[in-house]
């Protein structure tokens, strides 16, 4: 197990993630994320072809930054890899938003698809881990 | 070429918001953390120290992301990118200032050899729902 129990009460809470990727010319980029757990690894739903799913795509590589809404020093980054899949029937698109509104995901326009990014830990740091 | 703040932008960077700073570690890979921000004019500043990880890897690709979000109300952030400058004039002054924005009293976690190192931020892109 490499999340302990403090940083999977941290994702299982309503608390927001940045995810940073890396941009093609190797500078970061960080966008601020609804964040869902599945055992060990992390879970976003974001579309195709936005610029961290293409960052992604290019370099799986992530860091992800989750701290308490109400003690923000209480914080996690974990480092991963991360695969992406087409998110078949907004599995974990409803899921994400039913933890964080209450309702179902809105689906995705005409041309669009939502896919998850999931994060698989190599290295956990910060002051809960 | 600097981009101004909204005003909203300068709001979530003057309130008691945490920013977490996204750096590139020497394999390439993005490194995060969570850190206090106050705004000065349309730059951002950050305390570290020297020798930290984010300060290493700032001299080395001085490229930095920051996002903000408003702890009440998270959907309104914003996404600072640029090139940071560091110095350690300042850096003293600079961590008590974090300090008693967040916590209301000077620092005094650092260690006796801790060499704070100012981060400073301007901003080239912003982007986000408050941007």
């Amino acid at each position: 197990m490499i999340l302990n129990d403090a940083v999977r009460a941290l994702l299982d809470a309503r608390n927001y993630a940045v995810l940073c990727t890396t941009n093609p010319d190797g500078s970061p980029q960080s966008s601020v994320l609804w964040v869902a757990r599945d055992g060990d690894d992390l879970l976003f739903s974001t579309l195709r072809d936005r610029r961290k799913e293409l960052n992604l795509r290019r370099d799986p590589r992530a860091s992800v930054t989750v701290f308490d809404l109400a003690d923000p020093e209480s914080y996690a980054e974990i480092r991963g890899t991360t695969t992406i899949t087409e998110d078949v029937g907004l599995v974990v698109g409803h899921r994400l938003s039913r933890k964080y509104t209450g309702q179902d995901h809105a689906l995705p326009a005409e041309g669009q698809v939502r896919v998850v990014l999931r994060v698989t830990p190599t290295k956990v740091t910060g002051h809960v881990a | 070429m600097a981009t101004p703040l909204s005003d909203t932008g300068r709001a979530l960077l003057d309130d008691k918001n945490f920013a977490t700073i996204a750096t590139i570690n020497p394999d390439g890979s993005p490194q995060t953390s969570v850190v206090w921000v106050k705004r000065d004019g349309d730059d951002l500043l950050m305390s570290t120290v020297e020798g930290r990880k984010k300060d290493k890897n700032l001299r080395r690709d001085p490229r930095v992301s920051v996002s903000v979000f408003d702890l009440q109300q998270p959907y309104s952030y914003i996404e600072v990118r640029g090139t940071a400058t560091l110095t350690t004039e300042g850096g003293r002054e600079l961590i008590d200032e974090l300090s008693r924005k967040y916590r209301g009293e000077d620092y005094t976690a650092d260690g006796p050899d801790a060499v704070r190192v100012v981060i400073r931020l301007t901003p080239e892109k912003v982007t986000g729902y408050a941007s």
